[in-house]
C-alpha cells in the first residue's frame, strides 16, 4: 500500500462523500470518475472500490432513516427482489460489456443526475390515481404511515403501481451493479412516477435498498478479486467519515448553491467520462 | 384498533434492531479498515523487517468482507424476525433476497470476465 496514493484516496473520498451528503447525493457517482479520470485507476477496479464506499455509506444514514421510522420495511424487501435481480444481471453483463461502452452508460447516468438536480422534485403522495382494489400493494399490506414532525402526527399513504416500480427498481439494480452507484438516479423516478411515496419516505426506503442491491453485486466482485483493498479501503473509510461530515455542513450552507455547484461538476465530469470513451475506443488503448 | 398499534409497534421494534445491527457493524467494520490501513502504513517502524504490509492489506480485505456483509445479515434479520412473527408470505420473500444474492455470488465466481 504506497502511502501517499493512500492518503490521497482517503482525502479524495472525504471530500466527494462531504459534497454528496450536503445533497443528499451518494457519493459513488463521483468516485468513479475521480478514482478513473485523476487517480489513473482501471474503471473496474474503481467501479469495484466505489460500489463499497456505497455499501458503507448507506449503512449508517439507513440506521438513521429507521430511527425516524421512516423506512418502509415490507416494501424495501419486497422491491429488493427485484433491485438484487437487477444487480445479478448487471453482474452477468458487466465482464461482457467493453468499458468504452461502460464509461459512455457512465456520462449518461451523469447527465440524467444533472438534469433531476435541476427539476426541483413535487411531493408526489398528493397526486390520486385510481388503483384497482386488491392490486398487490394491498395484498401484501405495504401501505404503511410515517411520523411528520412538522405535522406532529403521523401520515398515512397507499403504496402504487407495484409492478412498474419493481421493473423500474430491476433496472436501477442493473446500473447499479454495471457501474458501481448507488443508482438514485433510477430509484428516484421509480419511487416518484411509479409507487407515488411521500419523499421523506422514498428517500429513507431507497438508502435502505441501496445496501443490498450493493451487496449483491460487490459479493461477486469481491469473490471474482475486482476488489483491491488498498484501493477500496481508503475510498470506504473517507467516504463513512465524508457522508458524517456532509449531514452536518448541510444546515449551514444555502442550498441553492450547492446545487448550481453540483449541476456543474456533474455535467464536467460527464463530457470527461464521454471523451475518456472514445480516447479508449480511437487508440485501442482498452484497460 | 388495538391490532394496528401492535401491528405499528412490532414493525418499530424491526426497525430498531435493524438499525442497531446496521449502526454496530459499520463501526466495526469501519474500525477493522482503519487499523488494516494503520498497520500497512506505519508497520515499517515498529516491525522493519516484517511483513507489515501484507499482514496490513490482508486486514483491510477482511474490513471491507465485512461491509459487504452488513446489508446481507440484515436481510438474514428481517428473514428471523419475520418468521417469529409467522408471517411466511415475507419470510419467502427474504428467502428469495437471499437465495438472488447468493446467485449472483456464484455467477460472479464462474460468470465471464475479460481481463
Amino acid at each position: 500500500m504506497d502511502a501517499g496514493f493512500g492518503s490521497w484516496l482517503f482525502v479524495m473520498s472525504v471530500g466527494a462523500s462531504a459534497l454528496g451528503g450536503m445533497l443528499g447525493m451518494a457519493s459513488g457517482i463521483f468516485i468513479v470518475p475521480i478514482l478513473t479520470l485523476f487517480g489513473g485507476v482501471d474503471l473496474r477496479t474503481a467501479i469495484g472500490a466505489s460500489i463499497v464506499s456505497v455499501i458503507a455509506c448507506s449503512c449508517g444514514s439507513a440506521a438513521s432513516f429507521l430511527e425516524g421510522g421512516l423506512t418502509n420495511v415490507r416494501l424495501a424487501i419486497v422491491l429488493e427482489t427485484a433491485t438484487t435481480l437487477g444487480a445479478l444481471t448487471g453482474v452477468f453483463f458487466v465482464g461482457l460489456a467493453p468499458v468504452p461502452f461502460l464509461y459512455g452508460l457512465f456520462a449518461v447516468v451523469l447527465l440524467v443526475s444533472a438534469r433531476q438536480m435541476l427539476a426541483r422534485r413535487s411531493d408526489p403522495a398528493g397526486i390520486s390515481i385510481a388503483d384497482p382494489p386488491g392490486n398487490w400493494a394491498d395484498k401484501l399490506r405495504l401501505h404503511a404511515s410515517y411520523p411528520d414532525h412538522l405535522l406532529g402526527r403521523s401520515v398515512t399513504y397507499q403504496v402504487r403501481q407495484l409492478p412498474q416500480g419493481m421493473f423500474l427498481m430491476y433496472g436501477a439494480g442493473m446500473i447499479s451493479a454495471l457501474l458501481g452507484i448507488g443508482s438514485g438516479v433510477l430509484k428516484i423516478p421509480a419511487m416518484d412516477t411509479a409507487l407515488r411515496l411521500p419523499i421523506k419516505v422514498s428517500s429513507a426506503t431507497s438508502n435502505f435498498m441501496i445496501g443490498v442491491t450493493a451487496a449483491a453485486s460487490a459479493g461477486a466482485y469481491f469473490i471474482r478479486g475486482d476488489i483491491v483493498p488498498s484501493i477500496a479501503g481508503p475510498v470506504a473509510l473517507g467516504s463513512v467519515l465524508g457522508s458524517v461530515v456532509g449531514a452536518r455542513i448541510l444546515m449551514r450552507v444555502s442550498n441553492e448553491k450547492v446545487r448550481v455547484l453540483f449541476v456543474v461538476v456533474l455535467i464536467a465530469l460527464a463530457a470527461q467520462m464521454l471523451l475518456s470513451a472514445f480516447h479508449i475506443v480511437l487508440f485501442g488503448k482498452a484497460a | 384498533m388495538i391490532t394496528d398499534d401492535k401491528a405499528v409497534d412490532d414493525t418499530h421494534r424491526m426497525d430498531l434492531l435493524l438499525a442497531r445491527q446496521l449502526r454496530y457493524g459499520i463501526w466495526l467494520a469501519s474500525s477493522v479498515t482503519a487499523l488494516g490501513m494503520i498497520v500497512a502504513l506505519f508497520g515499517r517502524w515498529i516491525v522493519p523487517h516484517g511483513h507489515t504490509i501484507t499482514l496490513g492489506t490482508s486486514i483491510v480485505g477482511k474490513g471491507i468482507a465485512l461491509i459487504i456483509l452488513l446489508p446481507i445479515l440484515r436481510v438474514v434479520l428481517m428473514l428471523i424476525v419475520f418468521l417469529r412473527e409467522r408471517n411466511y408470505l415475507f419470510g419467502m420473500i427474504s428467502c428469495i433476497v437471499l437465495m438472488t444474492i447468493g446467485v449472483s455470488v456464484i455467477a460472479g465466481f464462474y460468470g465471464p470476465t475479460i481481463h
